[in-house]
């Protein structure tokens, strides 16, 4: 089992730090392209929601000339042969990311909003999904397989 | 993440992406998505040198098609590469932003009226 860990701020820096954490790992691990693009998406969005809807536990921080807590976020990948873990665990407000529902997309365009779309994503491209609250923060992990099929179906 | 405008005889507009639209190429892209959407009816967004779409990208993609849907305009994609079709389905976004793999047949359907 190889490990490796990052962390990042739960903040639009963040989720681009992350990436090319991933991004860097992926190449030293030569990890197989269509399980990189898997890991990428999964980690973009739970990173994207962590900077986009947590918020601080504490926000008695917030009063003027004292700047509000920043959300923290530790990123660990554990690489074995017969599976990869992701696990990406913020210390913001409780959010289950397991079961916030995914915004149905099959109604007007007017009334969809942009965003929001990710988490069908995390669980299409991954094997598996889990949420917990420990030691007051979230903690999602996900799983994949190391020899992720790319798409097979060929599309119309 | 690079891209390029293109005016069509058919008087649609053709956005050819080359890269990957992660976070940044989304940061980067987005703000002139705002401005084809403001200029355009009829866009085609041409994926084939695309490598990499995730929820940001999709995002600004929805919010351009909002954009052009408000002017009863019509907003397709073209031959995205098997990863990136494979989010477009399950987002969702396929069945309010079409995918072709065939340029004439997204022509068509961006043409007036279609």
């Amino acid at each position: 089992m190889r490990r490796h860990q990052t962390t990042v701020s739960g903040t639009l820096e963040g989720v681009i730090a992350a990436a090319e954490w991933l991004r860097e790992t992926a190449l030293q691990e030569r990890l197989q392209q269509d399980l990189t693009f898997a890991l990428e998406v999964c980690l973009e969005e739970l990173m994207t929601n962590i900077a986009r809807h947590s918020s601080p536990r504490d926000d008695r921080g917030a009063r003027p000339g004292h700047e509000r807590p920043t959300i923290s976020a530790n990123l660990r990948l554990a690489i074995s042969d017969e599976e990869i873990e992701l696990v990406v665990e913020d210390d913001g407000k409780a959010f289950d990311a397991a079961a916030a529902p995914a915004q149905p997309v099959n109604r007007p365009l007017a009334e969809l909003q942009a965003g929001g779309l990710g988490l069908r994503f995390v669980r299409s491209f991954s094997s598996d999904l889990r949420y917990e609250r420990h030691d007051d923060k979230n903690r999602v992990t996900l799983h994949f397989l190391p020899e992720r099929q790319g798409p097979t179906k060929a599309y119309p | 993440m690079e891209w390029n405008v293109t005016r069509l005889e058919s008087d649609a507009s053709l956005v050819e992406l080359h890269g990957r639209m992660d976070v940044q190429g989304a940061l980067k892209a987005d703000p002139a998505f705002v401005e084809i959407a403001g200029k355009v009816e009829r866009l085609i967004v041409d994926m084939r040198q695309l490598d990499f779409l995730a929820s940001l990208g999709i995002r600004t993609l929805v919010s351009t098609s909002k954009t052009l849907a408000a002017k009863d305009g019509r907003m397709v994609l073209l031959s995205p590469q098997p990863n990136v079709e494979q989010v477009l389905r399950t987002s969702g976004i396929d069945t309010i932003i079409p995918i072709y793999h065939d340029r004439a047949a997204a022509e068509a359907a961006v043409a007036a009226g279609g």
